[in-house]
């Protein structure tokens, strides 16, 4: 197959002779550097027999828009030989000129199309892109009963459009980076100016700058740079998936990173307590939202330790256990070959494998398995006698507990693990040690001069308001203190 | 010289630790009994021998099963010079390791009179492991029979006997339920004397031997006399039981009474309190809330219900005297009259001066016979000692050898008309 | 964190003054919580006075030299600090936490955590009180309420009673476990000072003590004379509630929780004679400082185990001493450093 085979020209003569102006050259210097099959180039002449082409690339960029702002125009009109009527012509409201053959090239590999001008200097670039990507929809791992329902999607545009529906100020500054050898990501670190806390988009970009990497596929990646700590246990920035999230914290002093391709935003400083927020706190009564939050502050408590207290309480310490569930327990496990760390270890192996599988799994094949999953592995095993019912209990209960807080499933159920294995072998003082360890080691940390377990450590009375308490509206008339925003007052009201 | 790298060598003591708790986890080799080698003792009873004691554990054993319902409960015997090797030998016996921590009830069996209680519980207050939770009682015959035997409403021994013991019996006046911890204190304050419930067998209650309930006989005190029989003289009457003990080698089910009570003096039997003085001295200690009194008033007989009752001891000394103050005050209510009523009274429920002088005079009565017994034994279970030092602490050593004796008692029972 | 340095005196401490007074064992707590707030007080009125630490005050008086020897044999004293209430937390792991006696090996995570601990800075030590305090708070209250039930006061009786000899000498025997005097000294031009700061601390001085008397009473309350006995005050006082026998000892779980706020309060010492060590060397935080006192409190822990008895002894002889020289000399002469040299520059 020869390099016509990517070409389609019409009209014309041939190639033109000439220097660095003319198109062939041009066109030859792109083909030199885009070699790939999926880089077309679509040569065609006005009315008066000026030159033109357009590289781009197939399946980014929109055909369509091309031929109806672009092609369109200039082939019905008589361009001169200075063509310098032809940026009027081009219907496109998204036109940049560039020289240099590098502009182009990566013009062209973000989706845009780069119009070459036989006869004249460096060329258009039009902004066409248009590539495959889903609808804005509900995120799924932020669902809201009450509230809006938008989620971030892969599309950078589309991301920035939904906040910038939100936000409509003129404060609102975004700023965009790249990220990439290879992939060239676009990043957006939005902030608002005059209330995000001071310094803090400076270094954002700092830390993204300093880091070569040849792809960022994700957010997650960004997260890793930026983060103090890149091997930390714990996230050192905050992760949303909805613009509604995305724009409070950005009001409230934080600095937002959105990441090209992926779907979930970031944001810094971060600090553990805003895990345990939900959008819906601020969508319902305060009453109902304070209950909630400490419930899965108890959820999380009660799924990352009760496997662990259990395994203690049968091996170490068995008074913790009333006698009659005692006997109900002993009744149950006196018949299990394993022990009872053992036990519990292998109960949750497999429920992580049945998490995973049912992730991965194609929907075709997931009933069969559910059903083997709870069958076999539930029932089955208990009847056996292989595990015993109060460790699938447990374990069940504990996995449910966790997911009220997804956005530290991640870190829980490690600790989770964690713990489950300092019970077995060192017992309950395990227990102590490792979580006066852990809240040492967060007292100690910080995410862009904020510490991670503020405002609990160190005590910020105000900020109290909405941590595991969510106060009225009303009484929390400024921004959290703890995130050092330069602008104090949220709400001017004369209410109380 | 190199610049020691503490990064590296933090990341070989996390590997060092982490294999290491693999290790500890998967073996669990630090040696300790858990649950499935655990005997759970839920009661124990405890009688002298000739050369040491005997405890008879009442034991669960859970059984395999699914939905945790089946457990058993045996009875092991071990004996030994103390409670700790007699203990030994049921680790012996069974295999496994046995645990008082849900041990509910301690009975301590009838030779146990012949001894010092507080050598024999020795065991119960040094280990660390073990609560001063468990109720304590003494009983008729052997603790082990006791224990071992059937029980009329099903349940173990144990079950049944806590249950007769519990909180809401103690509310009604007529059990007086109290536990290691407070034998001890009782035992260890200046007053030097503590009481247990005196359980026996529902076939045992035609014998006599209590302090008597109206007479209030001189006992003796210290040792039983008898296997079978009571330890004091009082009513005498025959033992109806086999020696050796109580019908616990019967194999109809058993019923068992907890109305009397036991007093230790120093830690040595002194004697048994019969139902009256039982149910006299559970008013004044414990926190009653509902009782029963019958009285006679008017050529009848009534059967009083008090509410709100409260109870007090209180001593003081006026004009270098010591007296003693024994008060009650209860809401009361006619509960039942040996004759039927008529419509209007029965109604409004007030309760004749004449009904409550004769509830107080019938109060008065066990109150007075509770102290006789308590001044003929020389057991200060009041604690009238303690009270003396506690409020009057300058008059003590004045009067503490004497305030049991001597003091001028007297009883303040204020009871008001519900109605 | 005045209050809770108080959770590691409610071990031990309740016992044995039950055992050296009586009935009257709340009033040698409250002596001595009495004098050393009056300490904590003055050292926080120097606070406000200076903006200087401790050792900058001591160089600006005394030279350069002097304070280091000052602050080496201050590292001493708070890592031998650490040494009763370590040996306490030992056995009350041994009786509390586990069934049957386990080996000594079940101790020794903690030093993994005190290494830990002790290399980082004097912010995380703050840090880390402003979470144990509520934990502190919630604990206690939750063990006191439980434990009130089944409490008879007419036990402490008659006030004031005991002879003088008595409360004095158990005066002298908890005397060393109130440091807080030196541990306030450490503390010094780390912290903005503002008015009333010197109030508020001493207040919460003075409310650790209060709580750890009240707990006392109530132990005594419940116990009476069977006190002495009870090893481990905090852990026994709510065993008799009738709920306990419900739903099983998770009376415990507040002990556990409670243990998380002692750890932190053992280690506070560790943290503070790394800290010294690190003022000594001029040296900024570094884990060999944190490494090698617990490497000697290892060392000390199989020297004195099983030899719970003589710890307790070298506690009332030799850390009675020790702190009285620490948390109540020292504060005298920080105050006279300040006199002669304090108002100059920073050396």
């Amino acid at each position: 197959m020869s390099q016509n085979t990517d070409e389609r020209s019409e009209g014309g003569g041939g190639a033109e002779q000439g220097g660095s102006a003319s198109l062939s050259n041009k066109l030859k210097e792109i083909k030199e550097i885009l070699t790939s099959p999926d880089i077309i180039t679509f040569e065609f002449c006005s009315l008066s027999g000026k030159k033109f082409a357009a590289v781009y690339l197939d399946g980014l960029a929109d055909k369509n828009l091309l031929g109806e702002l672009v092609v369109k125009p200039l082939r019905a009109a008589k361009i001169s030989d200075s063509g310098e009527e032809i940026a009027q012509l081009l219907a496109s409201p998204e036109i940049n000129q560039g020289k240099e053959i590098k502009e182009a090239v990566s013009g062209i590999l973000d989706g845009n199309a780069a119009l070459f001008i036989d006869g004249t200097e460096g060329f258009y670039m039009i902004g066409l892109k248009n590539p495959p990507g889903r609808a804005v929809m509900e995120p799924p791992t932020q669902i809201t009963v009450k509230g809006p329902r938008e989620g971030f999607t892969e599309d950078i545009k589309t991301n920035l459009g939904l906040v910038r529906k939100r936000l409509k100020s003129d404060k609102l500054q975004v700023k965009m980076l790249s990220s990439g050898e290879q992939s060239a990501t676009a990043i957006a670190l939005c902030y608002i100016d005059g209330v995000c806390r001071e310094g803090v988009p400076e270094q954002i970009e700092e830390e993204i700058k300093a880091n070569k990497i040849d792809l960022v596929p994700d957010s997650s990646y960004i997260s890793a740079f930026i983060s103090k700590h890149p091997r930390s246990l714990f996230k050192h920035c905050g992760t949303c998936e909805k613009p509604d999230i995305f724009c409070a914290k950005l009001c409230e002093g934080r600095a937002g990173i959105i990441v090209d391709g992926s779907p979930i935003a970031l944001t810094a400083p971060y600090m553990v307590v805003e895990d345990f927020q939900s959008a819906e706190d601020y969508y319902i009564t305060s009453y109902r939202a304070t209950i909630i939050r400490a419930l899965r502050v108890a959820a999380v408590l009660i799924g990352v330790l009760l496997p662990a207290l259990y395994i203690c309480a049968q091996l170490f310490k068995i008074q913790l256990i009333p006698v009659k569930l005692l006997f109900k327990i002993a009744s149950s496990v006196s018949g299990i070959p394993f022990s009872p760390s053992v036990e519990m270890f292998l109960t949750l192996m497999v429920l992580e494998v049945l998490n995973e599988a049912s992730i991965r799994m194609p929907k075709y094949v997931g009933l069969a398995l559910s059903v083997v999953g709870a069958l076999v592995l539930g029932d089955t095993a208990v009847k056996a006698g292989i595990i015993s019912t109060p460790a699938i209990i447990i374990i069940a209960f504990s996995a449910i507990c966790l997911y009220t807080v997804p956005d530290l499933v991640e870190t829980t159920t490690t600790l989770r693990l964690l713990y489950l294995i300092v019970a077995g072998s060192i017992g309950i003082y395990g227990l102590v040690l490792l979580t006066a360890f852990i809240l040492c080691y967060l007292c100690s940390e910080q995410s862009y001069g904020v510490p991670l377990l503020s405002p609990f450590a160190p005590l910020v009375e105000g900020d109290l308001k909405d941590a595991l308490l969510k106060s009225n509206m009303y009484s929390m008339r400024n921004r959290p203190k703890t995130l050092g925003s330069r602008n104090k007052v949220r709400l001017k009201s004369d209410k109380k | 010289m190199k610049k020691f790298n503490f990064k590296r060598l933090a990341s070989l003591i996390y590997a060092i630790t982490i294999i290491a708790m693999a290790f500890l986890f998967f073996t669990n080799d630090f040696g300790l009994v858990d649950i499935r080698k655990t005997a759970v003792i839920i009661g124990a009873g405890i009688d002298l021998k000739e050369g040491g004691v005997s405890v008879t554990a009442q034991v669960a054993i859970p059984q395999p099963s699914e939905n945790g319902e089946n457990t058993q409960y045996i009875e092991v015997e071990g004996e030994g010079a103390t409670v700790a090797d007699a203990l030994n030998e049921i680790n012996k016996k069974t295999g496994f390791y046995p645990k008082l921590v849900f041990c509910k009830l301690l009975v301590l069996g009838e030779s146990c009179q012949n001894g010092d209680i507080f050598e024999i519980l020795d065991y119960f207050y040094r280990d660390d492991f073990t609560q001063l939770t468990p109720v304590i009682a003494m009983c008729k015959g052997s603790a082990g029979q006791l224990l071992a035997s059937q029980m009329r409403f099903g349940n173990t021994a144990t079950v049944s006997i806590e249950r007769l013991l519990s909180d809401e019996a103690k509310k009604s006046g007529n059990v007086s339920t109290v536990n290691l911890k407070i034998i001890g204190i009782d035992d260890y304050s200046l007053s030097a004397a503590c009481y247990m419930p005196f359980i026996r067998a529902q076939s045992q209650s035609a014998e006599g031997g209590s302090l008597g309930d109206s007479s209030g006989s001189a006992s003796s005190s210290g040792g039983s006399s008898s296997s079978g029989g009571s330890s004091s003289s009082g009513g005498g009457g025959s033992s109806g039981s086999s020696s050796g003990g109580q019908s616990g080698g019967q194999e109809a089910p058993q019923e068992f009474l907890c109305d009397r009570t036991a007093i230790f003096r120093d830690g040595k039997f002194a004697g048994i309190l019969g139902e009256e003085q039982t149910f006299a001295l559970n008013l004044l200690k414990n926190d009653v809330r509902h009782i029963f009194v019958p009285c006679q008033a008017q050529g009848d007989t009534y059967t009083l219900g008090m509410r709100g009752c409260s109870g007090d001891v209180s001593v003081a000394v006026e004009k270098g005297v010591p007296k003693v103050r024994i008060s009650f005050s209860a809401v009361v209510q006619i509960s039942d009259v040996d004759r039927t009523g008529e419509a209007q009274p029965v109604s409004e429920g007030v309760v004749p001066d004449e009904v409550l002088n004769g509830g107080a005079q019938a109060l008065r009565q066990r109150f007075s016979s509770l102290v006789q017994a308590l001044r003929t034994t020389d057991c200060d279970v009041l604690k009238l000692r303690t009270l003396l030092y506690r409020f009057n602490y300058d008059y003590y050593e004045r009067f503490k050898d004497t305030i049991l004796s001597e003091a001028e008692v007297s009883f303040d029972i204020n009871l008001r008309s519900a109605g | 964190m005045c209050v809770f340095n108080a959770s590691i005196k409610l071990m031990l401490y309740p016992t044995t003054m039950a055992a050296a007074c009586g009935n009257a064992l709340w009033l040698p707590v409250l002596a001595d919580t009495a004098v050393q707030t009056a300490f904590v007080w003055a050292v926080c009125y120097l606070s406000s006075k200076t903006d200087k630490t401790f050792f900058e005050l001591i160089s600006c008086s005394f030279g350069r030299v002097t304070a280091r020897i000052v602050y080496a044999v201050l590292a001493v004293y708070f890592a031998l600090s650490a040494v009763v209430p370590m040996t306490e937390q030992q056995a009350m792991v041994h009786e509390v936490f586990y069934d049957t006696i386990p080996s000594l090996l079940i101790f020794l995570p903690f030093f993994f955590f005190a290494i830990y601990a002790g290399s980082r800075g004097l912010t995380n030590v703050g840090r880390t009180a402003e979470v144990c305090l509520p934990i502190f708070a919630v604990t206690v209250v939750l063990l006191v309420i439980m434990g009130l039930l089944d409490c008879n006061f007419s036990a402490l009786l008659p006030l004031l009673k005991q002879p003088a000899g008595t409360l004095l000498s158990g005066c002298a025997a908890g005397f060393f476990r109130f440091n807080e005097g030196a541990i306030m000294l450490l503390f010094m031009g780390h912290f903005k000072y503002k008015r009333g700061d010197a109030a508020k601390i001493s207040l919460s001085c003075a409310l650790g003590g209060l709580i750890v008397a009240a707990v006392c009473a109530i132990f005594y309350a419940i116990y009476s004379d069977l006190a002495a006995q009870q090893y481990f005050a905090i852990t026994k006082i709510s065993i008799f509630f009738s709920a306990i026998s419900l739903i099983g000892r998770t009376d415990l779980l507040a002990v556990y929780a409670l243990d998380v706020a002692m750890l932190f309060a053992i280690v506070l010492n560790i943290q503070l004679a790394t800290y010294c060590l690190s003022k000594v060397f001029s040296k900024q935080w570094h884990p060999a400082f944190s490494l090698a006192i617990n490497a000697v409190l290892i060392a000390l822990t199989f020297i004195l185990n099983n030899k719970f008895a003589l710890v307790q002894q070298m506690g009332t002889n030799i850390m009675g001493w020790a702190t009285l020289t620490f948390a109540y000399a020292l504060p005298a002469l920080a105050w006279l450093a300040y006199a002669v040299g304090g108002r100059r520059e920073k050396v």
